[in-house]
C-alpha cells in the first residue's frame, strides 16, 4: 500500500468535522474525496500532506508527497523559475529540469515574471509544477481545476494520467468532470 | 553539518536575500528606525558628550528597537502571507531557522555598518578602541539577531504573534544588552569595563540561542 489511513478524525473545538476515515490506496489508484462545503475535504488533504495534525487516527505512507491547493500561497517577489529553483534546492534534486517543467505546465513565457503579476490560473499551474517536480508517489490535489481554463484542465488530466503510472492520487473535488478520474470515492459528511 | 542541511540553509538564505533585495521592507523599516533614533540621540547630546556607559547604552537602544521592528517579520510574515505551508512542504524546520537567522544577522550587521559611524559622528563620542567596537557590535548584532529569530520562530504560529514576540523576547534580550553595553563601554573609553569578556559572552549567547532555536522551531513547526 502506498497510502494507508486508519481511524482518521479531525475536530475543531468540540465539533468533529469528520472521524473514522479509513482507506488504503495501492499504486495506480485514484481516490476522489467529495462532500459539501465545510465537510472537511481540504482539511483531510492538509492532514495527508502533513500540514495539519489529526485529532485521531494515523496516516502511513513511504513516498514523496506532492500537494496542490488554491490556498497554497506563493512568494509574490519571486518568479516562476525561481520558485522551482528554490524548491529544487530544498529537495536536493538535480538541476536543468526547471525550464522543461515550466514548459510542460504552459508557463515558459512567464518563467521570468514575478508571481505578483501572475493570474490566478497561472498560479494554479505553478503550484502544479511545484507538486510534480519531485515525481511524487502520492499526489494530493484540492480542487485542481478551479480557476483553470480548458487548456489548464487538460493539463490536470494529463498529470493525473501520468501520476497513476507512478503512484496514487487523492483528489478533493465536487466537479463531475474531475470525479470521473477516481477509481473509488470517499464522501465526507454523508 | 551535513551537505543536505547546508544546501537547505543556503536555499532559505538565498530566498530571503532575493525577496529582501526586491522588497527592501526589512532593510528600510530597520534602517529608518535606527537612523531616526540616532538622529534624536544626536540632537539630545548637542550640549555635551555622553559618558562611555551612557553612549554604549544609547547605541544599543537604537540597534535593539530597529532589530525588534525589522527582524521578527522574517518568521512572522511567512504565516501572515500564507507562504508557511509551502515552506513546510519543502523544507525541514532546522535549516529554515538557520537560513532565516543568518539572514537576520546579515541584515542587522548591514544596518549597524551604517548606524554606528552615524552614531559616533552625531553623538560625538570618542572611540578609543576601534577593534573592540567592531567586535562588540558584530557579536552583539549576532546575539540580538539570534534571540529575535528564536522568539520570532516560537511566536510565528501563535495568535497575537506580534505581542507574544515582544513579551518573550524582552527577558532574553536583557543579558545580550547588558553584555553589549559592557563591551562598548571599553570601546568608548571606560577602562574599568571588562569588555573583551563581554564580547566573548555575546558570541557565546549568539551560539547558544542559534543552537536552541531549531529545536524550539521544530516543536511549533506543524502544530
Amino acid at each position: 500500500m502506498m497510502l494507508s489511513v486508519t481511524g482518521l478524525g479531525k475536530r475543531f473545538g468540540p465539533r468533529w468535522v469528520f472521524r473514522g476515515i479509513e482507506f488504503c490506496l495501492p499504486a495506480g489508484e485514484a481516490l476522489v474525496v467529495t462532500g459539501a462545503n465545510g465537510a472537511g475535504k481540504s482539511t483531510l488533504l492538509r492532514i495527508l500532506a502533513g500540514l495539519e495534525v489529526a485529532s485521531a487516527g494515523e496516516v502511513v505512507h513511504h513516498a514523496h508527497l506532492g500537494y496542490v491547493s488554491p490556498e497554497l500561497s506563493l512568494y509574490s517577489q519571486l518568479t516562476g523559475i525561481e520558485h522551482l529553483e528554490f524548491a529544487r534546492n530544498l529537495r536536493g534534486l538535480p538541476a536543468n529540469s526547471d525550464e522543461t517543467l515550466l514548459e510542460s505546465v504552459g508557463l515558459s513565457d512567464a518563467q521570468n515574471v514575478r508571481v505578483s503579476a501572475y493570474s490566478t490560473g497561472m498560479k494554479a499551474r505553478l503550484r502544479l509544477a511545484l507538486a510534480i517536480q519531485c515525481e511524487p508517489g502520492i499526489l494530493l490535489l484540492d480542487e485542481p481545476g478551479a480557476s483553470l481554463d480548458e487548456e489548464g484542465r487538460s493539463l490536470v488530466e494529463r498529470v493525473l494520467d501520468e501520476q497513476r503510472s507512478r503512484g496514487v492520487v487523492v483528489l478533493a473535488t465536487n466537479d463531475p468532470a474531475e470525479r470521473r478520474f477516481g477509481d473509488c470515492e470517499l464522501k465526507l459528511g454523508a | 553539518m551535513n551537505s543536505s542541511w547546508a544546501r537547505e540553509v543556503a536555499a532559505i538564505l538565498g530566498k530571503e536575500l532575493r525577496v529582501e533585495l526586491r522588497g527592501r521592507v526589512g532593510l528600510y523599516s530597520t534602517l529608518v528606525f535606527a537612523v531616526g533614533a540616532v538622529t534624536a540621540l544626536g540632537i539630545a547630546s548637542i550640549r555635551g558628550e555622553p559618558s562611555p556607559s551612557l553612549a554604549a547604552g544609547l547605541l544599543w537602544v537604537a540597534l535593539l528597537f530597529a532589530c525588534v521592528v525589522g527582524l521578527a517579520r522574517t518568521f512572522l510574515s511567512e504565516e501572515e502571507q500564507g507562504t508557511a505551508d509551502l515552506l513546510r512542504l519543502l523544507a525541514n524546520p532546522g535549516p529554515v531557522f538557520w537560513g532565516k537567522a543568518v539572514f537576520n544577522m546579515l541584515l542587522l550587521i548591514a544596518v549597524a555598518l551604517f548606524v554606528v559611524p552615524l552614531f559616533v559622528l552625531f553623538v560625538k563620542v570618542e572611540v578609543v578602541a576601534p577593534f573592540l567596537l567592531i567586535s562588540g557590535v558584530l557579536c552583539g548584532c549576532a546575539g540580538l539577531a539570534a534571540v529575535v529569530s528564536m522568539c520570532g520562530a516560537l511566536a510565528s504560529r501563535a495568535q497575537g504573534r506580534g505581542l507574544l514576540m515582544g513579551v518573550i523576547s524582552l527577558p532574553l534580550l536583557l543579558p545580550v544588552l547588558a553584555a553589549g553595553i559592557t563591551a562598548l563601554r571599553g570601546a568608548f573609553g571606560d577602562p574599568s569595563a571588562e569588555s573583551w569578556s563581554a564580547v566573548a559572552s555575546l558570541g557565546g549567547m549568539a551560539v547558544a540561542f542559534s543552537s536552541l532555536g531549531p529545536y524550539l522551531y521544530a516543536a511549533v513547526w506543524k502544530q
